[in-house]
């Protein structure tokens, strides 16, 4: 038989039998259909877990922190015992296949004064190496980066200017850097390029009057100071960070060296001038239990480790774990996140896959119940000629019918679904077993269209196979005995 | 005397059938000869045997022993695959209940052995349709089975057996089914047909009455051949019609060739 006539004589059949024709398909629906939806949803979570990547600026970056300075150490004599974040550790990190470039970061408590205005906090001093800026991806907004050789030469974050608040006023919040921050235009009090600005790691130099020529030169680290403001000098303002990381946007970034040498001045000076014992905050100097002194040490506040490649991110911040050092990165929580809505998706999907199995059963159900059916039907076709290829195919192509269409029903079926789950997103929705799906509003569903022709091979597939054996019965029928069936 | 080769040559064929322990010998040593052209009857009571000598002639049924040649060919010897081709080209049915496809129209019903063939719709609907005019069903095309009437149905069924021009059309009692005015109707028709185009008829029937429309009956009984009857020169004597002799002279030709 040609091609045409087996598809017109299949689609006959199954046409008189409407209704068990409909029903049959009704499973290939709802099977087809699920599959479609759960897949689309897990679709619609991964593009959303893109894009959330997207705004989070560099995400290939991995913060190590000192573990000397979590709260946990420090509080007894085993802290020797805990690694030190310092340059060793920094060479090591280098040395993980897949790690690009690796800073280390110190931050430094210090305080800013312009006339009558003042950083008091919230003005995180980040010291970085001047070289790696550009590596980490800081963008200038004006001036320069850091450069190697730089001292007292500053480089501040997009708001950074906003920290500056009046020191005789009585309010003293810094609500205009927040406001800046949600990006409401705020005028600043301070002319950074211009204005003079001094710099203290002692904070009450912020009020009174401001003395002048008060520049102290560094050097001789050994000798102590009194505590004496410095100038300071703008060379940069970075461009607003991807993601509007408060921490870079707000942030004054130093010379890595003269972050440490102030970092020392400070606790020397703080212990100097401690009548209560030893209950500060050291950063990342440590007090030696025997002696009790504070002694300055090589370690850092954090290393930024960027890596090259975002998918070995999760495995080298698990080796740097691994070697004693808490370390995360901006996705890790996202990956949880990730990995919880894909199980649940897995769990579905094999609902989804229950149910096209049913939907197959159904199938076979029908086609078998159609050979006993027409048994006389297909021994009248053998005896006036049709070959056994002809009526083995009339029966797979039938299946397949069903398949196709209940498939393709079940398409139309999904699109629908996919409409109303991204416009009518409720988050009770099944009793929050869909919580991850997100807000009102964001896509929910998402049935690209190789998912749908996918959907449509799959179910066909499916018809064929279900088809396969009662095909096989109505081949093997004898015509004699089909002929005398009555 | 020449004598062409026989289209079929049965030889000692046996059939038993396996009933529990039993085994019922529905046929032994059958020996018979058909010819192109001729018309011929199995007659017999039921449970004789002549269905099952059709059947095998017809390769539904595959002979215990023996051997069933078409020309010259052995058809017990050819597998499922081969014998549907064998159908398909050579041989057409009647049957006694019609056995039309119910979805089908009339018409195609008719066409259904040429889709079989693969003969393209255009071809097989203008073959049909001279069929159907043949039969005088020419404005039944359209219509389902169940629209027709039992004699409507049996002639769809017959210009569905010889729409595929075939060489042997195999009637099981034709007109089990039918009264007597459209038995009689029918037998005119099909022996007709098969006349015009030289076609070998073979009809299995209990009525002696159809049994007179035969070149030749072979009376059958209890699974064997109960006597051979050539009623040839019975029939060119008693042809009313010029159309029936000129067939029954084409047939003395053939016979004496």
């Amino acid at each position: 038989m040609r091609t045409t006539d087996i598809l017109l004589m299949c689609l006959r059949n199954l046409f008189k039998r409407k209704l068990r024709t409909v029903l049959t398909m009704l499973g290939v629906v709802l099977g087809t259909s699920s599959i479609i939806v759960l897949v689309s949803l897990g679709l619609a979570n991964n593009l959303r877990f893109e894009q959330q990547i997207a705004t989070m600026g560099d995400v290939n970056v991995i913060t190590v922190h000192n573990p000397r300075n979590m709260w946990w150490s420090g509080m007894d004599d085993q802290q020797m015992e805990t690694p030190n974040l310092d340059s060793d550790a920094s060479r090591s990190f280098s040395q993980i296949p897949g790690v690009g470039v690796v800073s280390p970061m110190l931050r430094g408590e210090l305080f800013f004064r312009s006339g009558n205005y003042a950083i008091a906090w919230g003005g995180q001093v980040i010291g970085i190496d001047p070289e790696s800026m550009a590596d980490f991806g800081y963008e200038i907004f004006e001036g320069r980066l850091l450069q190697d050789g730089d001292n007292l030469e500053v480089v501040f974050g997009y708001n950074a200017e906003r920290n500056f608040l009046n020191t005789t006023s009585q309010s003293w919040s810094n609500e205009r850097f927040w406001l800046s921050m949600i990006g409401e235009e705020v005028e600043t009090y301070v002319d950074i390029w211009n204005d003079r600005i001094t710099m203290s790691y002692d904070s009450s130099f912020i009020f009174g009057a401001e003395t002048q020529d008060q520049d102290i030169a560094f050097g001789d680290i050994d000798a102590p100071r009194p505590i004496r403001p410095v100038a300071i000098q703008v060379v940069g303002r970075l461009a607003r960070s991807e993601g509007d990381d408060w921490t870079t946007d707000g942030g004054i970034f130093m010379n890595i060296e003269t972050v440490r040498r102030l970092n020392n001045d400070a606790r020397r000076h703080t212990q100097e001038n401690n009548m209560w014992g030893v209950d500060v905050d050291y950063g990342t100097s440590f007090i030696n239990a025997r002696t009790g002194v504070v002694q300055d040490d090589a370690g850092y506040d954090m290393i930024l480790v960027r890596v090259s490649n975002l998918d070995d991110v999760s495995q080298v911040r698990q080796e740097i774990e691994s070697r004693g050092f808490p370390a995360h990165s901006p996705t890790q929580w996202l990956e949880g996140i990730q990995g919880m809505a894909e199980s649940q998706q897995q769990m579905l999907a094999a609902i989804g896959v229950v149910s096209l199995l049913v939907a197959a059963i159904g199938i076979a159900n029908t086609m078998v119940m159609s050979t006993y059916e027409r048994t006389r039907e297909i021994g009248v076709m053998k005896v006036i000629g049709a070959a056994l290829s002809d009526i083995k195919k009339l029966f797979l192509i039938e299946a397949a019918l069903i398949g196709l269409f209940g498939g393709l029903i079940g398409v139309l079926f999904s699109y629908l679904v996919s409409y109303l789950l991204n416009t009518h997103t409720n988050m009770e929705f099944m009793g929050g077993m869909f919580d991850w799906i997100g807000e009102p509003g964001t896509v929910v569903s998402l049935i690209p269209t190789w998912l749908g022709g996918l959907a449509l091979l799959f179910s066909s597939l499916i018809g064929l196979i279900s088809g396969y054996f009662p095909a096989r019965r109505a081949m093997r029928l004898s015509a004699l005995n089909a002929i005398r069936t009555e | 005397m020449l004598t062409s080769e026989p289209l079929f040559k049965l030889q000692n064929v046996r059939k038993i059938y396996p009933m529990g322990e039993e085994r019922i010998v529905a046929l032994d040593d059958v020996s018979l000869e058909f010819h192109k052209g001729k018309i011929y009857c199995l007659l017999g009571t039921s449970g004789s045997g002549k269905s099952t000598l059709l059947n095998m002639i017809a390769g539904l049924e595959k002979p215990t022993k023996g051997s069933i040649l078409f020309k010259g060919k052995p058809l017990e010897k050819l597998n499922e695959t081969q014998l549907a081709l064998y159908r398909q080209r050579y041989v057409g049915f009647v049957f006694q209940s019609y056995n039309l496809m119910p979805t089908l129209t009339a018409l195609e019903n008719v066409t259904l052995p040429l889709t079989f063939r693969r003969v393209p719709k255009k071809i097989r609907n203008r073959k049909a349709q001279e069929m159907l005019d043949a039969v005088g069903l020419s404005n039944r095309g359209k219509h389902k089975p169940s629209e027709l009437s039992g004699g409507q149905q049996q002639r769809v069924s017959i210009a569905r057996a010889f729409v595929n021009n075939p060489e042997v059309v195999f009637a099981d009692e034709p007109t089990g089914n039918l009264d007597t005015r459209t038995t009689l109707e029918m037998m005119d028709l099909i022996t007709g047909i098969a006349r015009k185009y030289n076609q070998t008829l073979v009809i299995v029937t209990h009525d002696l009455e159809i049994a007179d429309y035969a070149d030749q009956i072979i009376r059958i009984k209890d699974g064997g051949v109960d006597g051979i009857e050539d009623k040839v020169a019975l029939k060119t004597t008693t042809v009313e019609t010029a159309e029936e002799e000129s067939i029954a002279v084409k047939t003395d030709e053939t016979e004496f060739r």
